[in-house]
């Protein structure tokens, strides 16, 4: 702590930073925390220079209009930032890992903010975006992070938040999440802040487990439960099908009333309890969308209830523009420190907070559809249809193999064809080109050349490439030009003198279809490049693999903020419509009983097991 | 055997139903991209034909030249959704590519593609179904800017935060990164929410399409696909067709047209026609 009076810039505390002599541009806080909230961000930047106090330019004129909606003056606060002087560049405080000078120059920077903290005394600390949070908590990710109540070495509780900026740049929609952590610090602030209580039993006996389950009916209604796998607390769970999570179960949590939670390992006696539990309740809750839970207690042999629903559709359902994972949507129900960091160092609390989070989220979204007058139509549009969509993925697709595999066959042929013509339109000084110092082993089509020794010399020895001579044989061999790689695109771009279009929106050179197409009609080798990829993509994307009965069988979700239905592994809602391939990709969906047909004796089994699943 | 229902260009109607413009959805359902182009083609089909023969004038036209039907098409779609002309011509290059034009002396200079859509587009908005889309349009985003939210009428909302943004360089409100979307909410959520209704309506009136192993496969888009015995197709067909045309009663009645196709695989389709879906089914909807 330095003292008041020193906390000026260039002062003896600026002395080595990697900031100064920047440090002439020092912008002190300002506001006078009437209101007990010291809101931190991370440093100023022009406006602020010019106008000498924080937010002043356009993240001030935002951070102006939030606080209007809460009633509240910037006055009533207190303003400052972890870093007290303007970086080099923007995004310079953002990343410690490619700037380490700025994790330099914001420790150097601590005992200013200190300073401030200790002469103005504040009831809460807003920390408005990642550098600020890092800088009071040491904890990262605000988006895991947002509105949860932090601990810091002052003593002082503190509320992060995103930064008034990132609001501005295309992420308006985050600004509620901004309001409801501001009226979280205000509760702090004015002594009415009260934190959720949570009951938890992390792995009770057996017998107290039983014991604490008789205490409900028989018929259980709603069941929240979450398992954890040996690498779930690391991965998002919505990911995880196409990396092949494993389906081995380590540990379970459930809840079933709110402000409640028990986490027991997954072992015999506690797997009787959890068959009796699933075999009672009528409706299953689980967090995740792609029923990362149920497919795997279905496959370890339980009962599934008839009903799967999950708390983040109906949270979709409420607020479709947010971001949907549990850490993000827990504390709008929940108010407390964090806990999603624990799953290593406390399994058993980190499990049962996931279940009675889950729970409070799914009460409390019902609650607020409810005043909304919407219950209802999320449980038409979501609960009942998804029933109907579950059974239709159960049942499957039938794709005809002996068909696929022609047309798979006929695909890459023609795009082995068009790879070979494409390779012999692109001019050899757009290839890409393979070097090597020493003759490779494989010489054909390998050239050999000498060039210029870039010397490298160890102490007075001669440089041990050339020996002195000061030329080096090179051996170079042109590779072949990958119609997918969008440098080697825009190279022969370049190379053939065309204008390289641009994204409209993202400012950035593109290769899309729409604009190679253009460019076809006077350079048709981009015509060639196109076909290619249109018969890699149907290759990749459309030669579904099936299981053993010939059957796709694709997850219907309700992803899309228009609440329309997304689809996935495979998504059959791309099958291609207008192209000449079309109706032979089309013609590989076909009815089974067409296939029945062709191979006599066959006959359907009416609710068969499907890739291990039964129909519920 | 294979059957698959499509709601015919339920997103239009949609539209039409949204902009409180009856001339609209009697055109959506008619074949509105044939319309247009009778006007642009200076031989514009009246208004005031019976739905029947509207239909089959709008139809002649896609005859007359699949092409340009297909150019009218894109205008449609893409303008319902405030796409610019800019836009449509750098998504469809095919339908409006450059053209290269010779000089009274010889010279040559390129006329974007964009210059035809934009035509199009004007001779769209200028006809009075397209002024009641156009004041839709402003409509909708001026409650997305005043409400932040936008409700269709089967409870699904949306939030919109950045509809209109203030410019501080030229001091004026131009349109923000929400805008377009906030036009396209309506009719793409309550399409997907009248698919809904279908399906569940179909599971009323038809559980053994759902029993057992489901018969139900697949949406794709607007449209849902069955797999069901033989014996049974027509029986599925007529129900089904019934369940996509009922009347909404959300809507006002409205009523969305469907087609319905059967055939052992997906690209050996067959159209079944109005009269043989028409035929009195037993069970009601």
């Amino acid at each position: 702590m330095i003292p008041s009076a020193t906390s000026t810039p260039n002062g003896p505390h600026c002395a080595g930073c990697p900031s100064r002599p920047t440090g002439v541009r020092y912008i002190p806080m300002s506001g006078t925390g009437s209101s007990g909230i010291m809101a931190v961000a991370d440093s100023p930047w022009v406006d602020e220079v010019k106008a000498g106090f924080p937010f002043a330019g356009a993240a001030g004129a935002m951070l102006d209009r939030l606080l209007r909606k809460l009633a509240m003056d910037r006055a009533d606060l207190t303003l400052t930032n972890a870093h007290h002087c303007k970086p080099r560049s923007l995004g310079f405080n953002d990343y410690p890992e490619r700037f380490p000078e700025a994790s330099a120059a914001i420790e150097q920077c601590r005992p200013h903010l200190d300073d401030e903290i200790e002469r103005m005394r504040p009831r809460v600390l807003f920390a408005m975006g990642n550098v600020a949070l890092r800088r009071l908590t040491g904890a990262t990710g605000v988006e895991s992070r947002h509105s949860y109540v932090h601990s810091t070495s002052y003593g002082i509780p503190c509320i992060p938040t995103f930064h008034p900026s990132f609001l501005m740049q295309g992420n308006h929609k985050l600004s509620p999440c901004f309001l409801f952590a501001l009226r979280r610090a205000s509760e702090i602030a004015d002594g009415l802040y009260r934190p959720t209580s949570y009951n938890l039993m992390l792995d009770p006996s057996v017998d107290d487990l039983k014991a604490y389950l008789n205490c409900f009916p028989r018929d259980l209604n709603e069941l929240c439960i979450d398992i954890e796998t040996p690498e779930s607390p690391h991965l998002d769970e919505e990911e995880t099908e196409e990396k092949g999570a494993s389906f081995a179960i380590i540990r379970w949590s459930f809840s079933l009333e709110d402000g409640t939670g028990v986490s027991v390992p997954h072992e015999y006696p506690y797997t009787a309890v959890l068959r009796d539990l699933l075999s009672r309740s009528a409706v299953m809750l689980e967090y995740t969308e792609s029923f990362f839970d149920s497919k795997r207690l279905r496959a370890s042999g339980y009962p599934i209830p008839s009903t799967l629903a999950s708390p983040m559709w109906a949270w979709h359902f409420l607020q479709s523009d947010l971001p949907k994972g549990l850490g993000f949507v827990a504390p709008f129900y929940y108010a407390g420190p964090p806990w999603k960091h624990l799953s290593d160092q406390q399994p058993a609390f980190y499990s049962a907070m996931d279940a009675a989070a889950m729970q409070s989220v799914w009460l409390g979204v019902r609650g607020d559809l409810q005043r909304q007058g919407r219950w209802e139509s999320f449980m038409t549009h979501c609960i009942e249809v998804d029933r109907l969509y579950v059974r239709a993925s159960l049942a499957g697709v039938r794709i005809n193999r002996e068909s696929q595999e022609a047309l798979r066959l006929k695909l890459e042929a023609e795009r082995d064809e068009v790879y070979r013509k494409l390779q012999s339109e692109v001019p050899l000084s757009v290839r890409p080109i393979k070097q090597w110092r020493k003759p490779p082993k494989d010489m054909t089509g390998v050239t050999s050349r000498e060039m210029e020794c870039e010397c490298v010399t160890l102490g007075l020895n001669e440089c041990r490439r050339c020996k002195g001579s000061r030329k080096v044989t090179v051996y170079e061999k042109p590779l072949d030009f990958n119609p997918r790689s969008s440098p080697q695109v825009i190279a022969l771009m370049r190379f053939l003198g065309v204008p390289v279009p641009k994204n409209r929106k993202e400012d950035r050179e593109t290769t899309e279809a729409k604009h190679l197409k253009k460019l076809s009609k006077k350079h048709p080798v981009f015509r060639t490049i196109l076909d290619y990829r249109e018969r890699d993509k149907l290759v990749t994307a459309y030669i579904w693999p099936l299981d053993d009965q010939g059957l796709i069988h694709p997850t219907i979700g309700h992803h899309p903020s228009t609440w329309r239905k997304s689809m996935r592994n495979p998504n059959a809602q791309t099958i291609p419509k207008r192209n000449d391939l079309a109706k032979a990709f089309r013609k590989l969906i076909e009815s089974e009983t067409a296939a029945l047909e062709q191979e006599p004796g066959a006959t359907i089994a009416a609710g068969v097991m499907v890739g291990g699943q039964n129909a519920s | 055997m294979l059957l698959e229902a499509d709601s015919a260009a339920i997103e239009a109607v949609l539209v039409g139903w949204l902009a409180g413009s009856p001339s609209f959805v009697r055109l959506a359902k008619s074949g509105i991209h044939g319309w247009l182009m009778s006007h642009t083609m200076g031989d514009p089909i009246p208004l005031d034909l019976p739905d029947r023969d509207l239909a089959v004038a709008c139809k002649a036209m896609k005859k007359r030249d699949a092409h340009e039907y297909d150019v009218h098409k894109r205008i449609v779609h893409l303008s319902n959704y405030m796409g610019t002309p800019e836009r449509i011509a750098e998504e469809y290059p095919d339908e409006f590519p450059d053209q290269v034009v010779v000089g009274p002396r010889g010279g040559t200079r390129i006329i974007p593609g964009s210059v035809k859509a934009k035509q199009l587009q004007d001779t769209f908005f200028a006809t009075g179904p397209g002024q009641d889309v156009r004041k839709w349009q402003k409509q909708t985003l001026e409650i997305a800017h005043r409400e932040s939210v936008l409700k269709t009428v089967f409870g699904v909302w949306h939030y919109f935060y950045n509809v209109f943004t203030y410019d501080t360089k030229s001091g004026q409100w131009r349109l923000g990164e929400d805008a377009k979307r906030a036009v396209a909410f309506r009719p793409q959520s309550m399409a997907s929410s009248i698919q809904d209704l279908i399906l569940l309506s179909i599971a009323r009136a038809a559980p053994w399409l759902f029993e057992g192993r489901s018969s139900f496969r697949l949406p794709v888009h607007d449209s849902l696909i069955f797999d069901t015995p033989k014996s049974r197709v027509m029986e599925a067909a007529r129900i089904i067709y019934r369940c996509f045309t009922q009347p909404w009663s959300q809507l006002g009645g409205l009523t969305i047209g469907a087609e319905v196709s059967i055939g052992p695989n997906l690209g050996e389709m067959v159209a079944l026609n109005e009269e043989e879906l028409c035929q009195q089914s037993m069970i009601a909807v």
